[in-house]
């Protein structure tokens, strides 16, 4: 996790993390192809760019989606839930990144078969995190039941960042490089270096967030019958989540 | 007048500061993000609607003292939707005594529905106090008000940098969307599959223009000396006044007889 905190002393990091979320905000709300729940979720391509921007930009993508939800919530949804979607979309711009880098072996996207394995796991693997992280956060809030909003922005941004990421990444990530605005060419080496426990800190971010979803769903959609609030019942999955991105 | 925030030389007035000279206007960002995060609390404290009816109808108050019931009434619909959702959702969702209706697999409780009513008042009622900071409050002070409560510069920069590119990118996605349908080409047509993949001739020329512009910013940045000293001044200095003294006071005492109605067993279902 140093990399989130020492990239603000360069400049160009700071530029970015203003840029993905201006583009975030920009594209995201105009961009609405179906709404799911009103208010709470819609299908909007644009959450494609935060994943997008993570290989690119790293860290500062991770900010930029953070930032660019809070600028959002600012026509007019500003509220305690905007703390869940602060968190919920920086995970979602940071697991790519953190995720690509274990699973395809290797820091830049090459284009080979295990690049795109790496690729489209840590998608998945950011999705679970960001519909775990704020279907709980809103459900403890009491606005939403876990298991609507939880399946429902797992499901949208696993489907929407699956499609549109790997052509963007196609298109859009070698001209990226021949402009030198890759994190990697921007951070010093020391400082992009992976956390404390890269592979622990992977298993742990899976196990809690498919775990979490999991019971979520079967004792939301009552398949499982346990006499826990929801939030309690699936706050060590959450400490799980945490632990195991503060470890990638 | 007018609501509007971002520069209305730049096509989009969505933002919802509200340029007026009310007292809520003239307070210290600082008092009204601590002020807002007391609603906040409060609205948590509660589970009854009786209670969260009264707080909502305290944000009322503020909001017509503030001058900012026309930023809520601009967004009314969306403040109805986000009542009736979780109204209907916690009434269905919620099992309980007595049982007010039957129809099929679904039931309505007298405790769903009661719990399902202050769960819309909540939500709604922090939307409105968000409403009131989003209308009362610029965004740079906004986020000079963050600074002062510990955000790192660098970070609230950037989040005020964020802010004024918004219209930029949202302009520039104007001009790709007109061009492209002056080719002919249609964004909102077909199935949902369709329509995702349509999106891409939009978002593509949108990033770049964006992410061209990085460089240019970060040496336009560094020419007027970002980040050369620690220390900083400020072009608009922020102060607290007696008002701001006086409000935060009056915040700490609400919260405080909040939380002895709330450990005496008051306002919960």
């Amino acid at each position: 996790m140093r990399d989130v905190i020492l990239m603000w002393k360069e400049t160009r990091m700071v530029v970015l993390t203003a840029v993905t979320a201006a583009i975030y905000a920009a594209t995201v709300m105009p961009l609405k192809v179906a709404t799911i729940i009103p208010g709470f979720t819609e299908i909007r391509p644009g959450v494609a760019f935060v994943v997008f921007c993570s290989f690119l930009f790293g860290p500062a993508a991770a900010w930029g989606a953070a930032f660019g939800n809070l600028i959002a919530d600012f026509f007019g949804t500003l509220g305690l839930g905007s703390i869940f979607g602060f968190a919920g979309n920086f995970l979602f711009g940071l697991i790519p990144y953190k995720a690509y880098r274990i699973l395809a072996g290797e820091i830049r996207f090459s284009g080979s078969t295990r690049s795109w394995f790496g690729a489209i796991s840590a998608i998945l693997l950011a999705s679970m995190t960001c519909g775990f992280t704020i279907g709980w956060g809103v459900d403890l809030l009491g606005f939403v039941p876990f298991h609507i909003l939880g399946s429902v922005i797992t499901i949208n941004n696993a489907i929407l960042a699956g499609i549109i990421v790997p052509v963007l990444l196609k298109i859009l990530y070698e001209r990226t490089r021949k402009w030198g605005l890759l994190y990697q060419e921007i951070l010093q080496p020391e400082d992009t270096a992976p956390g404390l426990m890269p592979m622990p800190g992977l298993v742990l971010t899976a196990v809690g967030a498919t775990g979490g979803l999991s019971l979520g769903f079967l004792t939301g959609f009552g398949f499982l019958t346990i006499s826990v609030a929801t939030p309690v019942l699936l706050l060590p999955f959450i400490a799980c989540t945490v632990l195991g991105t503060i470890l990638l | 007048m007018s609501i509007c925030a971002v520069p209305v030389e730049h096509g989009m007035k969505a933002f919802i500061y509200n340029p007026e000279n009310s007292p809520a206007h003239r307070l210290n960002p600082v008092t009204k993000i601590i002020s807002l995060s007391v609603v906040f609390t409060v609205s948590m404290l509660f589970n009854h609607p009786l209670y969260l009816g009264c707080l909502i109808a305290l944000v009322a108050c503020l909001g017509t003292v503030s001058r900012s019931l026309p930023a809520m009434w601009k967004i009314k619909y969306l403040l109805l939707i986000l009542f009736l959702f979780p109204t209907c959702l916690w009434s269905i969702y919620m099992d309980g005594t007595p049982v007010l209706l039957h129809w099929g697999p679904l039931q309505i409780s007298s405790r769903g529905l009661n719990y399902g009513i202050a769960m819309g008042f909540r939500l709604t009622g922090m939307l409105m106090a968000g409403l009131i900071l989003l209308a009362t409050t610029r965004v740079e002070d906004f986020t000079a008000g963050l600074n002062r409560l510990g955000i790192p510069y660098r970070m609230s920069f950037s989040l005020t940098l964020a802010f004024r590119l918004v219209p930029l990118f949202y302009d520039t996605f104007q001009t790709v969307v007109q061009a492209q349908q002056s080719r002919g080409f249609i964004l909102n047509t077909g199935n949902i599959l369709q329509k995702i993949r349509r999106t891409l001739p939009v978002l593509i020329p949108v990033f770049v223009s964006g992410i061209r512009r990085t460089d240019q910013l970060a040496v336009a940045l560094e020419s007027k000396g970002f980040g050369y000293r620690r220390e900083r001044t400020r072009l608009h200095p922020i102060r607290f006044s007696r008002s701001d003294r006086l409000l935060l006071s009056a915040a700490v005492l609400f919260l405080c007889v909040c939380i002895i109605l709330r450990l005496t067993g008051q306002g919960k279902l």
